[in-house]
């Protein structure tokens, strides 16, 4: 087909030129451009819109990325998207959702907060920006002591939004995994009534 | 062989995450109109912030203006800061507006990129962008230039942008006296780490037919060179010699030789760039096909400094030298 053979040679352009130049994002402008506008990749059966969005992004942010892996002799470009898409990144993007409401969940009982499933989403991203502006500067100040890196805003980041465990940041940071829980939560309390002004304005 | 019009729009699909930044930057302002201006501007930035992202730019809408509520409540700002390369103002737009007028605020930005949200804030279109504006008067959206040349555009200042990392200067006059950083190796021990492959070592003679030395007034160290990512792992190693002047004792013989790992050619079109302090370049060897030596020499005076660059494609790696 005239339309596969050209997106493949998008692609083996791509691949030829090394990242960051001209060349090759000019390609692969060109190759998402074409596959996005033409409806190339298609979502199957029962699929979540908002999570298959999110996974062609995720995908297409590996694509640029990993244009080298695309092997021509295994099957035509479409082929190979759609298989990291329906194999990799749907499942992922379902599953990072799921875990996501899991913390969601924990938190708004932890602040005693009464949530909607319709609300998880909105919840989690305010806390988030919330925790990352840190608008009166006190997240930041809260750490254990002489250890200013070991403070409520890093470790709420670490533990809840990019999913470490106590003993992991514990050898990230070097202190004690147990002296780092127990400093946490003691902070959350300390916090609680804050965050529930913040949250609930 | 166009499939589609390279000039319509790119479609970005403003998922959840987007569309409550948006809302959450929205909801500093309780004026109705700034609260739906911030949500707009936060829109159009996360759907170019995606785009360049994906085109392996660096983004950092941290350190944009657009990103500060103060700011965001005091002026119409909607801009993305590029690292290395400037502010990228990200305009929004309504869908089938024609003309748009910017504010005195967003002068001076390294281009103006529009985006057509839809009424639904579902979608988000990058319609395209010019690299000046006319600020404060009326401007036709149909002046815009498509996607592609915004790459090109900007991927041209960041190069131009582009600082060689700069190492300390190295003063070959030390090396004469034998003190010679830790660094800069033996030869047997460069040698060691440029090959990691000891297979191959044994079968090539032609790395020791180059480096055998038999003068002793000759000081010859090496280092394996870096230049990321864009080499493929494959490692380069540089090698100095010096020696003083046979006819005269104060100047000093400079060869700098850069030599690919056994097994491997040199990536062809590397270039080695000899530069000196008034930054203009005075030799230059670059690799052809199945190079695996590119060399210089030439003769410093006292007192001289200068650069050794060595350049493939964007990455840049330069070793500074004096006498």
């Amino acid at each position: 087909m005239e339309l596969d053979n050209y997106l493949k040679q998008l692609a083996l352009q791509a691949k030829q030129y090394p990242p960051y130049s001209d060349e090759r994002r000019q390609a692969l402008s060109r190759l998402s451009h074409i596959i996005e506008k033409l409806k190339l990749l298609k979502p199957k059966k029962g699929y979540n819109r908002e999570l298959y969005e999110e996974a062609k992004q995720a995908l297409w942010l590996y694509i640029y990325e990993h244009i080298e892996k695309y092997n021509p002799d295994k099957g035509t470009i479409i082929a190979w998207l759609s298989y990291l898409l329906h194999k990799r990144y749907y499942p992922e993007v379902k599953a990072i959702e799921a875990k996501e409401i899991e913390i969601v969940k924990e938190i708004a009982k932890w602040l005693g907060i009464s949530i909607t499933p319709s609300h998880y989403q909105i919840l989690l991203v305010e806390l988030k920006e919330l925790i990352a502006l840190d608008p009166d500067g006190i997240f930041r100040l809260k750490h254990v002591k002489n250890h200013p890196q070991a403070n409520f805003q890093t470790l709420t980041q670490l533990y809840y939004f990019e999913g470490y465990s106590w003993e992991e940041i514990s050898q990230k940071l070097g202190i004690k995994a147990t002296t780092l829980n127990s400093f946490y939560w003691r902070c959350f309390q300390h916090f609680k009534l804050k965050l529930q002004q913040y949250l609930t304005d | 062989m166009d499939f589609i019009d390279l000039n319509s729009g790119f479609q970005v699909f403003l998922n959840r995450k987007m569309r409550e930044r948006a809302r959450f930057f929205a909801s500093f302002h309780t004026r109705q109109q700034k609260a739906r201006q911030v949500y707009l501007n936060s829109l159009a930035i996360c759907a170019a912030n995606f785009y360049l992202q994906c085109m392996q730019f660096k983004t950092s809408w941290e350190t944009s203006d657009s990103y500060d509520v103060m700011t965001q409540a005091l002026f119409n700002v909607s801009d993305l800061d590029l690292p290395g390369i400037g502010k990228l103002e990200c305009r929004p737009v309504q869908p089938g507006e024609q003309n748009v007028r910017l504010p005195i605020e967003c002068e001076e930005r390294v281009g103006y990129l529009f985006i057509e949200i839809d009424d639904s804030y579902q979608h988000a279109t990058l319609l395209g962008f010019v690299k000046e504006v006319p600020i404060e008067v009326e401007f036709d959206l149909n002046k815009l230039n498509n996607l592609e040349n915004l790459l090109l555009y900007l991927g041209e200042i960041e190069r131009k942008n582009q600082k060689p990392i700069l190492s300390e200067r190295i003063n070959l006059k030390q090396w004469l006296e034998n003190q010679i950083d830790s660094q800069w190796l033996s030869v047997s021990l460069w040698e060691e780490k440029l090959n990691t492959n000891p297979e191959l070592c044994l079968r090539s003679n032609k790395l020791n037919e180059i480096i055998v030395d038999t003068s002793t007034s000759r000081i010859r160290r090496g280092k394996i060179v870096d230049l990321g990512i864009k080499m493929m792992e494959r490692k380069l190693g540089m090698l100095v010699t010096i020696e003083k002047n046979i006819e005269n004792e104060q100047e000093i013989d400079v060869l700098v030789q850069i030599h690919s790992e056994i097994g491997y050619f040199l990536p062809k079109s590397l270039k080695l760039s000899i530069i000196d302090e008034a930054e203009d370049i005075c030799l230059q060897a670059i690799a052809r096909d199945a190079d695996n030596i590119i060399q210089r020499n030439f003769t410093c005076e006292p007192g001289e400094a200068f650069k050794v660059e060595l350049a493939f494609g964007d990455a840049k790696i330069a070793e500074n030298f004096s006498i």
